[in-house]
């Protein structure tokens, strides 16, 4: 198996996992895949943070905000991997309800940075914004408190 | 590869003239010129370009493509600064992320415009150079034939 196949094999479906927890109201399990090391950044699709305390209260409140997942999925788009350091760009396709409102499909367009910590995939960049074209993401963006 | 005699800082001090050499093609970018940007970008199948004006192409051709119309939206500007923050580097590859802060006339605006982007560039190393392979760049919104204008 390629490095790159390799790489998308191990993170994949921890990212699967832990946005779909995000997305029905839990945190823990994104926070556990991403690195608490700095540097940490996040240029979200609502926000735009830098540093563990920050990426933590960030995530505390997108759970806060989001519940009731159908559905999320992450299309990729293209991938590399070198040594510790790997990256994927990816079509996601979310389905969730914001502010308690219906459950509402969204897509975002991201780049995800993961950098190897004890063997361990851990995520240290996510660059999200909505997909072009789309209204999804603009609708869930306003419902947002 | 190393030539005999050359340090293992040769390709750190190569990275960061990469880096420098994007600022610079980015800002004559904001002038309508797309070569300086296209010739740091990796010629490869994956290379992947998701700018502000459309949804994220892959290739080099639709990149390529890609950079000539959005160098069509920008005349008469520059970019004033770039702030760094984060890099993460391996031996081949190199994750930037930055704030860059343009002003620009945008699509066909006699006014020039401030705007500042937010970006995640990935560089390659093919070779002794350093390539562009990946690069995210939003004002924090969706595209739109303005670009970066879209909500004024």
């Amino acid at each position: 198996m390629r490095e790159v196949d390799k790489f998308l094999a191990a993170v994949l479906p921890l990212q699967h996992e832990a946005d779909t927890a995000l997305h029905t109201g839990d945190a823990k399990p994104r926070k556990a895949l991403w690195s608490h090391t700095a540097p940490v950044t996040v240029f979200g699709a609502a926000r735009t943070v830098s540093g563990w305390a920050e990426v933590e209260q960030l995530f505390d409140w997108l759970a806060s905000s989001f519940s009731n997942c159908q559905s999320y999925d992450c299309e990729v788009i293209a991938a590399g991997v070198s040594g510790d350091l790997g990256y994927l760009v990816g079509h996601e396709r979310t389905t969730a309800s914001v502010a308690r409102e219906q459950p509402t499909p969204y897509e975002l367009r991201v780049t995800l940075i993961f950098r190897r910590e004890g063997g361990e995939w851990k995520e240290v960049h996510r660059h999200a914004d909505p997909w072009p074209e789309t209204q999804g993401a603009h609708e869930q963006l306003a419902r947002f408190k | 590869m190393l030539r005999a005699g050359a340090t293992t800082d040769e390709p750190i001090e190569a990275g960061i003239r990469a880096i420098q050499q994007c600022h610079r093609a980015a800002d004559e970018f904001a002038r309508g010129a797309a070569g300086p940007v296209k010739a740091l970008y990796s010629h490869a199948d994956d290379v992947t370009l998701a700018n502000p004006f459309g949804p994220p192409v892959v290739g080099w051709r639709n990149a390529s493509a890609a950079l000539d119309f959005a160098s069509t939206r920008f005349r008469d500007g520059e970019v004033t600064g770039f702030d760094g923050l984060a890099k993460h580097l391996t031996k081949e590859l190199a994750c930037i992320l930055e704030m860059e802060h343009w002003r620009a006339k945008v699509s066909g605006r006699e006014e020039i415009t401030p705007f500042d982007l937010r970006v995640t560039t990935v560089f390659r190393r093919e070779g002794d150079a350093w390539k562009v392979v990946h690069r995210h760049a939003d004002p924090i919104s969706t595209s739109h034939p303005d670009g970066p204008l879209r909500s004024s």
